[in-house]
C-alpha cells in the first residue's frame, strides 16, 4: 500500500534507501496488507495483549506514533487531541503508540497523566506496528481501515504543517492533514496523502 | 626553448605534487571509527550540554553514551542545518562571547560517528563529564525578587508575550555587578530581557492586573526625573549562564525602582506555568564608567504589502564621539528576513557590527563582543534590515499575508538594532552619554519633528545645559503631541519656574495632577513650589502624600524635614532626617540641616560627627565650616576654631547647605 506514501519527500528517500541497501527487511518503509481475519494486535504498557483492530470491525483506527521525550512529538498532541475530540463521537477509534524501545511504562504513566492522553496507550516492543503502516518518526500518524478482505493503512504521515523541519516553525499550522485525512474517508472519499513530510524524532530501535 | 622551458616546469610541478602525495597515502592508516568516548563527548560537553543535561534548559540531555546514542540522529541532522547549537550571527567565529557554533570538522564528526553506527568505543579514552550547579550559579545571591503571580502557558496555541513587573524592595541605591534570571521553566521560556522601570510607570499604568503580567512583546518605560538614559543589556536566553558585569560597569538599583521581566513564551503541548526568579548581586560601586544603549530604527517605514519577500527599512546615525561598541541587540518579529548592522569609519572604512542572514525571532539574543569595536567620532552607524511579507515565509502570522506595520503585538512588526555604546573619553564632570543621546534624539525629530519623545529628551537635556528658552519650546512641543501628559507637564512646569514664570508652572503641576492625583512627581514639585512659597502647611501635606506612595524617596524626606524645621517642629525634623540618612548615608544636606538641630538642641557629639562626616563629602562648604568653627569656639578649643575660620576665608569657597 505505498500508493500514498510515495508523494511525500520524505518516503521516497526512504525508498532510496531500501533499494541501495538491500538488507532491509521487507516490511520496512513499506506497510503490509494484513488480512481483516487476523485483525491486529499489541501490547498495552502492562504487557497485555490488546486488540487493534478485530475482525469484523469497520470503523478506521487512527495510530498516533508518539514519544514521550520528542518535544515535536509532545507539541502536536493538543492538535492529536482535538482531531480525537472531534472525531470520536463519529466512530473513529484513536490509539496511542509509544514505538521507542527506550520508553518505559513508569515513564509513559507519567507522560499519559501531564499531557491528559485517553485511551489505552499500546508499544510497540518489537517495533511491529510501526513496521506495519510505515511509522519512522514521532509524531506520525496513520489510518488504518478494515475492509471486507483485509485492512489497508490509507494514510500514514504528518499531523498538521506546523514544523517544516526542526527548527523551522509556523506560528500556527495552516494545513490539518490527518483531519482532512480522516474527513474524507468519513465522507466516503480517498484521503490526500500529507502535504509534505514528517518532521520529529527518529523511533529508536535499540533499548 | 620556450616550449621545452615550460614542459620541464610541468613536470617537476606533477612530481612535485607525487612526492607530496605519496608518503601521506603510504603513511596514513584506515580511518579509525569514530567513537562517542574519543571524540564525540568532547563535541557535546563543550557545545550542548550546557543546555542539554537534566534540569537544564534544552528538551533532553546527552550527558552520557545512552543518551548521546538514542538523540544521535536528530543531532546529526539539527548540526548538519545549524539549527543547533543556537546562533544567528554570520561572521567569524568568537566575534562575539559564548559563540558555541561547532566546526565544519566537528559536524562532520558527528555525521560519521552516527553513520557508523554511534560506537562507544573504548571507556579509556573517556573524558570527565561537566557538572551543572542545580542552584544559582554565583552562589546565593544577595537578593532574590520572584514574580507575584505565575504566567500560565496553556498547552496550544501561539506564543505568549507577557511582562512580569518585580517591585524591587531595598532600603537605598545599590550597584548591581551581576544577576541571574532562573525562569524556572527554561523549556517554556523562550528568551526574556529585563527592563528597569526606574518610576513604576508600568505598574502605575496597570494598578489593578500588573500582579498578572502585562501582554505585549516590546515596552516603553518612563526613565525617571534624572538624566540616566538606559545603559545595559540585561537579559536570559536558553544557554545563558549568570550575567557578569565588567567590575567598573556595574547598574543601578534604587529604592522604588520596578524590574520588568519580558517574557517570551511558547506552548509545549502540556499546561505550564512560569515563575521566574531573579537573583542580583551588589557590589560596593559605584559605577566608573557609564555606557548608553542606543538605537536605531525607522518603524515609522515599516509599512510592508502582503506578498512583498523583500522590504527594506534603513537608518543611519553619526556618531558624536569616540566610543567602544560593547554589545548588540537586533531585533524583528516573525517578518525579519535579514538583519544586518555596520558602520562606516570617517576614512571610509567598513566595521561589521552584526548579519543575522536568516533571522528567527525565536532565537533572538542579545551579543557581547569579545573584543569591543572601536569607532571614532564622526563615524556613521547603519542598520539596513529586509523583511519577508510572503506567504512563503513560514514565520508569517498572517495567513493569508495582510499589510504588517510597527506595532507591539506578535502580529506587527519591528525593525530595531540597538548597540551599548561606552563612551571613550574621561571628560571631567560632564556626562559623556549626553553627546550620544542628543545625536540620537535630533536625528529622531529629523525623521519626526513632532516625536514626543525626542522633543521631551532634548528639552531635558536643554534643561540639564540651562537652555531654558529651548527647554520650553521642545517641551511644548512633546505636550503638543501628547496633550493629556502628565508627566511632560511636570517638566513643562519645571522649566517654566526656573524661568521665573511661576504661575504657569503651578498651573501645570494643578492640571497634571487633576489627570493623575497619584503622579508624585507632579504632586512633589507642587511642595516644592508650595515650600518655596511659604506655603508650609500645604507643603507638608503633599510631601506627606508623596511619601505616602515612595516611602523611600529621600529627597522628599529631606524637603518635609526642611518644612518641618521651618515650621519650628525640630523633633520631627530631625526624624526626617535620619530617615534620609538610612537611605542614603552621604546625604549632605541631610548630616548639615540634622547638624544645625543638634547644636540648637545642645547635643555638640553628635552634631560635631555629622559636620565631620558632611566635610568629607564638601570639604570646601562654607556654612560647614562655621559651624564647625562655632562649635570648636563652644568648647574652647581655640586652635581649631581659628582653623575652620581660616577655612571660611579661603578663596573659591562654596556654600551647599541650604
Amino acid at each position: 500500500m505505498g500508493l500514498f506514501r510515495s508523494l511525500s519527500h520524505s518516503r521516497v528517500s526512504r525508498m532510496a534507501v531500501f533499494l541501495l541497501g538491500l538488507l532491509l527487511p521487507a516490511a520496512c518503509g513499506f506497510s503490509e496488507q494484513i488480512s481483516a481475519r487476523a485483525g491486529i494486535s499489541a501490547i498495552d504498557i502492562d504487557g497485555r495483549s490488546v486488540s487493534v483492530v478485530k475482525p469484523g470491525d469497520t470503523s478506521p483506527v487512527v495510530l498516533f506514533f508518539i514519544a514521550s521525550d520528542c518535544p515535536i512529538s509532545n507539541r502536536l498532541i493538543p492538535e492529536m487531541q482535538r482531531v480525537q475530540t472531534e472525531f470520536t463521537p463519529r466512530g473513529v477509534r484513536f490509539r496511542f503508540v509509544y514505538p521507542n524501545l527506550t520508553e518505559t511504562a513508569k515513564g509513559i504513566r507519567a507522560h499519559l497523566k501531564a499531557y491528559g492522553l485517553e485511551g489505552t496507550p499500546l508499544t510497540d516492543p518489537d517495533q511491529r506496528l510501526a513496521h506495519l503502516v510505515g511509522a519512522q518518526l514521532t509524531p506520525e500518524a496513520a489510518i488504518l481501515v478494515p475492509g471486507r478482505s483485509s485492512i489497508r493503512t490509507v494514510y500514514i504521515g504528518r499531523i498538521d504543517n506546523r514544523y517544516l523541519s526542526i527548527g523551522r516553525e509556523r506560528p500556527q499550522a495552516t494545513e490539518h492533514d490527518i483531519e482532512a485525512a480522516i474527513a474524507a474517508i468519513l465522507g466516503g472519499r480517498q484521503p490526500n496523502p500529507p502535504s509534505g513530510p514528517p518532521v520529529g524524532c527518529g523511533i529508536v530501535s535499540f533499548r | 626553448m620556450e616550449s621545452r622551458r615550460h614542459s620541464i616546469w610541468l613536470l617537476s610541478a606533477v612530481m612535485l605534487a607525487f612526492a607530496f602525495n605519496a608518503p601521506a597515502h603510504a603513511q596514513q592508516p584506515p580511518a579509525a571509527p569514530v567513537t562517542y568516548n574519543r571524540q564525540i563527548a568532547p563535541i557535546f560537553y563543550k557545545n550542548c550540554t550546557t543546555c542539554h543535561h537534566d534540569g537544564g534548559s534544552g528538551p533532553f540531555s546527552l550527558m552520557n553514551y545512552g543518551e548521546a546514542r538514542r538523540w544521535g540522529p536528530t543531532v546529526e541532522i539539527v548540526t548538519g542545518s545549524h539549527y543547533m547549537p543556537p546562533w544567528l550571527p554570520s561572521g567569524p567565529h568568537n566575534q562575539f562571547v559564548d559563540d558555541r557554533r561547532l566546526s565544519t570538522e566537528d559536524i562532520a564528526l558527528i555525521r560519521r560517528w552516527v553513520q557508523d553506527g554511534m560506537k562507544e568505543g573504548n571507556k579509556r579514552d573517556a573524558v570527565a563529564a561537566p557538572t551543572y550547579a542545580s542552584d544559582w550559579q554565583l552562589g546565593p545571591p544577595d537578593l532574590v525578587l520572584e514574580m507575584d503571580t505565575p504566567v500560565a502557558v496553556p498547552a496550544d496555541g501561539t506564543d505568549i508575550y507577557r511582562n512580569a513587573i518585580l517591585p524591587v524592595q531595598i532600603p537605598a541605591t545599590r550597584w548591581i555587578r551581576a544577576m541571574e534570571i532562573k525562569t524556572g521553566s527554561p523549556r517554556v521560556v523562550h528568551h526574556a530581557n529585563l527592563l528597569i522601570d526606574r518610576t513604576a510607570s508600568l505598574r502605575r499604568a496597570h494598578p489593578d492586573d500588573w500582579k498578572a503580567g502585562i501582554p505585549g512583546m516590546d515596552l516603553m518605560v518612563d526613565a525617571g526625573d534624572s538624566f540616566d538614559p538606559d545603559s545595559h543589556f540585561l537579559y536570559w536566553k536558553p544557554d545563558s549562564s549568570a550575567l557578569v558585569e565588567p567590575a567598573d560597569l556595574p547598574w543601578r538599583l534604587d529604592p522604588g525602582n520596578d524590574l520588568v521581566l519580558n517574557l517570551h513564551l511558547k506552548p509545549t503541548g502540556k499546561p505550564e506555568t512560569v515563575r521566574a526568579r531573579i537573583g542580583l548581586y551588589f557590589t560596593p560601586g559605584p559605577a566608573k564608567r557609564f555606557p548608553i544603549l542606543l538605537q536605531l530604527e525607522d518603524d515609522a517605514a515599516l509599512k510592508i504589502p502582503p506578498g512583498n519577500a523583500d522590504f527594506v527599512v534603513e537608518d543611519q546615525l553619526k556618531l558624536p564621539e569616540d566610543v567602544d561598541v560593547l554589545a548588540v541587540y537586533p531585533h524583528a518579529h516573525y517578518l525579519g528576513k535579514r538583519l544586518e548592522g555596520w558602520a562606516e569609519l570617517p576614512n571610509r572604512e567598513r566595521r561589521e557590527l552584526i548579519l543575522i542572514e536568516n533571522w528567527d525571532i525565536d532565537r533572538q539574543s542579545i551579543y557581547r563582543y569579545t573584543n569591543p569595536v572601536f569607532l571614532p567620532a564622526n563615524s556613521v552607524l547603519h542598520m539596513r534590515y529586509t523583511y519577508d511579507n510572503s506567504a512563503a515565509n513560514p514565520h508569517n502570522p498572517n495567513s493569508p499575508p495582510i499589510r504588517v506595520t510597527a506595532g507591539n503585538r506578535s502580529a506587527d512588526e519591528m525593525g530595531h538594532l540597538w548597540l551599548q555604546l561606552l563612551p571613550r573619553a574621561t571628560g571631567g564632570d560632564a556626562d559623556l552619554r549626553a553627546p550620544i543621546l542628543r545625536a540620537w534624539m535630533e536625528h529622531r525629530i529629523q525623521k519626526d519633528p513632532q516625536d514626543p519623545i525626542a522633543n521631551f529628551n532634548i528639552a531635558s537635556l536643554d534643561m540639564t545645559e540651562g537652555n531654558y528658552r529651548q527647554a520650553t519650546d521642545h517641551y511644548r512641543a512633546s505636550l503638543k503631541a501628547r496633550p493629556n501628559d502628565p508627566r511632560t507637564m511636570t517638566a513643562l512646569a519645571s522649566v517654566l519656574s526656573k524661568s521665573g514664570d511661576q504661575q504657569s508652572s503651578l498651573s501645570l503641576l494643578r492640571q497634571a495632577l487633576t489627570i493623575d492625583p497619584e503622579y508624585a512627581y507632579a504632586r512633589y514639585d507642587l511642595a516644592v513650589n508650595e515650600l518655596q512659597q511659604g506655603e508650609y502647611a500645604a507643603a507638608e501635606q503633599d510631601l506627606r502624600a508623596v511619601l505616602a506612595q515612595q516611602p523611600q524617596d529621600a529627597t522628599a524626606h529631606l524637603n518635609l524635614g526642611g518644612v518641618l524645621l521651618a515650621t519650628g517642629k525640630n523633633d520631627a525634623a530631625q526624624a526626617e532626617f535620619e530617615t534620609v540618612l538610612r537611605i542614603d548615608a552621604n546625604n549632605f544636606e541631610a548630616l548639615f540641616n540634622l547638624s544645625m538641630i543638634e547644636i540648637d538642641a545642645g547635643q555638640v557629639d553628635q552634631a560635631l560627627g555629622n559636620l565631620r562626616a558632611a566635610e568629607l563629602l564638601h570639604p570646601d562648604d562654607v556654612d560647614v565650616h562655621r559651624a564647625l568653627a562655632e562649635i570648636y569656639a563652644r568648647q574652647g578649643d581655640q586652635p581649631n576654631a581659628l582653623r575652620e575660620q581660616k577655612q571660611i576665608g579661603a578663596p573659591a569657597k562654596q556654600n551647599r547647605a541650604k
